[in-house]
């Protein structure tokens, strides 16, 4: 299965009247999503919004999805009609070139693209996640750390990542798991502390 | 699980285990933490510099006000019957083995023959049924090194018009 | 057919004594009429975006033409035949009757200028000798110049040219999809019952769904023009065609670089919801689709992701 694949299987369990698969999609795009409407939308606090209510559209629309572009692409194209309803709404010229297609969605992670977004609340939570996960980096065997890193920021499979490292299928999914079970360890506190503030 | 979980979320597993995991996922909250905690991970490695925000728990408490949505019935039949169709509609042009093409349902997913996916490849995006009209009215046209019929085109339209029934 | 074969193999000799790699392309004649002039039958595999599909084909000769029959050999059985520019498709057993004889009477197989343009965009080279299906193939590779089109590779079988396997691969020779022969009887006894069983009556069997081939065109110039074209892909029709669900005629201009084509649609933008933008993919074949200046322009082609968008993007009227 591909990772779109994962979603498709979401999709469909949600299609099949299962909320909780929803809640699985939301964990996973909220801060793509959240990344994308921000480009439109400057105010944080508002953006934040705009980014639910295009969770809840997408969710009120799910039944008439087809799979017949990636999830996320669709997800996308909603948030950022959300966005530019919410721009004309309040009379405001969107801040970026409106013409936003497939490509973009499927290519915006570049990140000169993106503009800081922040507020002095969440700033502080975010710095202290990002420098626990990055900490946490650097402490694992170096192993744990190159599989991981092959993984999440080189997008490699499983099995590419086996060759580059010549080592078997199963050591990758293993040493991966571990890497992302160190670091989720030391941000666990940190998120629990946390549970009810903005991060 | 929690390794289970981690494979998931990197496609990683077959469809059935997946299925069967999401099901216990479901069940546990412990493993949906692990979930989000290992998304926002690969999150902050590729984009360390927006990581605030959890909607995830506001989505949720709004989402407690939603209907339980469904797709009309019988929308994911139809919906395997005409990709397949169109599958085979699809391929023609490049290909020449047979004039023909395949038309069968049922895809099975191969793992272990898995072929790579270019970047930019939408992956198995599965064209609208509504596209098939443009892919055969393409593939009429296309150069025909090897004989190249309409026949899967047909096929697909045939099968689009039985579901439309 | 032997006549022919040779003609293939010497294509090839020729050329390997004058030093170089490259083939004659005169192999390609072969490999398309071995298709129509062999009696054969076979399991093939289709691979595609990580699935198969497995089909049984029979293709035989008799006095009256060419008889194909195609039968899917996974989920619900649904077999085609076609005779003469016909199709005959049957699906759990109900028999529809296809007319398609207009599109076979007006488009011939590979013309000689596609010939031509094919070897302008592409290096073909031999590529060794492996076995498939049990017989003995030559491979020939087929290298685009730029990685704007996907590499071709094909197997066709030494002695008969009919092709045994072939694969599109992107340029980091991953595999986009490819079609395998996995079993195959060329010649010989092969089973011709169903023909006059199956040749259908009138349209009457079951409840029978009449579908409506896409109608013919008439051909036009519209002033919609292409400003970023792959090199080598040249215009080779353009039309104005009635399509299903469409109260408009759409244009269709095609361009082909003699291996590839890519179509592309023009019609009044109808506001449907459905027609946001959008990419898809099935095995080789790539639809890109957007709105533009209110046109819903749809482009699809057996060529990468990247080149249907880039084709796409600089589509404009050219009109007053």
């Amino acid at each position: 299965m591909s990772d779109r694949e994962v979603d498709q299987q979401l999709v469909e369990r949600v299609q099949r009247g299962d909320k909780h698969a929803f809640d699985l999609l939301v964990s996973k795009y909220q801060r793509k999503l959240g990344r994308l409407i921000s480009r439109f939308v400057r105010d944080p606090a508002e953006a934040e919004d705009v980014t639910q209510d295009a969770f809840i559209k997408a969710y009120r629309a799910l039944p008439g999805f087809r799979g017949e572009s990636a999830f996320y692409t669709w997800l996308y194209r909603i948030g950022i009609n959300t966005a530019k309803n919410h721009l004309l709404a309040n009379k405001r010229r969107p801040m970026s070139n409106m013409s936003f297609d497939a490509e973009d969605a499927e290519s915006f992670e570049d990140a000169s693209l993106l503009r800081e977004v922040s507020t002095p609340e969440n700033e502080l939570m975010s710095k202290q996640v990002v420098d626990a996960v990055q900490t946490s980096l650097q402490q694992l065997p170096e192993d744990l750390r190159s599989a991981l890193t092959l993984r999440e920021i080189e997008g490699l499979s499983y099995e590419e990542i086996a060759s580059v490292m010549n080592c078997p299928i199963g050591t990758v999914r293993s040493r991966i798991f571990r890497a992302r079970e160190a670091v989720a360890e030391n941000l666990r506190p940190l998120l629990e502390t946390s549970k009810n503030n903005r991060w | 699980m929690k390794q289970e979980i981690s494979a998931l979320m990197d496609g990683e597993l077959f469809e059935d285990e997946a299925e069967n995991l999401l099901g216990r996922i479901k069940r546990d909250s412990d493993a949906h933490g692990d979930w989000e905690i290992y998304h926002l991970i690969g999150d902050v490695l590729r984009q360390p510099e927006h990581v605030h925000c959890d909607l995830s728990a506001k989505v949720r408490k709004r989402m407690q006000d939603e209907p339980i949505v469904l797709a009309p019935h019988g929308r994911a039949v139809k919906q395997k019957m005409r990709t397949v169709a169109l599958s085979a509609a699809a391929s023609l042009a490049a290909v020449g083995v047979v004039a023909w093409m395949s038309l069968q349902i049922g895809h099975e997913t191969v793992p272990q023959m898995a072929m790579k996916q270019p970047v930019l490849r939408p992956a198995s995006a599965q064209i609208r049924p509504k596209a098939n009209d443009y892919l055969m009215a393409h593939h009429e046209f296309s150069p025909r090194i090897i004989d190249m019929s309409g026949g899967a085109s047909y096929i697909h339209t045939i099968a689009y018009t039985n579901n439309e029934k | 057919m032997r006549a022919a074969l040779y003609g293939l193999l010497l294509a090839v000799t020729a050329n390997t004594y004058a030093g170089e790699r490259q083939i004659s392309l005169d192999w390609l004649k072969i490999v398309a009429f071995a298709a129509h002039q062999t009696d054969y039958s076979g399991v093939f595999v289709y691979q595609y975006d990580n699935r198969v599909e497995t089909s049984r084909i029979t293709h035989v000769i008799e006095a009256d033409g060419e008889y194909e029959r195609l039968e899917s050999l996974d989920g619900p059985k649904r077999e085609i035949i076609r005779h003469h520019g016909q199709v005959w498709c049957y699906i759990n057993r109900k028999m529809t009757q296809v007319d398609s004889q207009q599109m076979h009477s007006r488009f011939p197989a590979l013309l000689p200028e596609q010939i031509s343009t094919l070897s302008e965009n592409y290096q073909a080279r031999e590529a060794g000798t492996e076995r498939v299906a049990g017989y003995n193939a030559q491979v020939f590779l087929f290298k685009p110049n730029d990685n704007l089109r996907y590499v071709h590779k094909i197997w066709a079988h030494t002695d008969s040219g009919l092709l045994l396997k072939v694969a599109v691969l992107d340029t980091n020779n991953q595999v986009v999809e490819q079609y395998i022969f996995t079993q195959l009887q060329i010649g010989g006894n092969i089973d011709r019952s169903w023909i006059g069983a199956k040749k259908p009556p009138q349209r009457d069997a079951g409840s029978p769904t009449p579908v409506e081939p896409v109608k013919s065109g008439t051909l036009t110039d519209s002033a919609w023009v292409v400003g970023a074209l792959p090199p080598g892909f040249k215009k080779t029709m353009e039309i104005q065609r009635a399509m299903r669900g469409k109260h408009a005629p759409v244009t269709q201009i095609v361009f082909s670089d003699g291996l590839s084509a890519i179509s592309i649609f023009v019609e009044p933008d109808d506001g449907d919801e459905d027609d946001v933008e959008g990419l898809s993919s099935r095995g080789a074949v790539n639809l890109y689709h957007k709105v533009l200046d209110k046109h819903l322009i749809t482009v699809v082609g057996e060529v990468p992701p990247r080149t249907v968008i880039q084709v796409l993007d600089s589509v404009r009227y050219n009109g007053k």
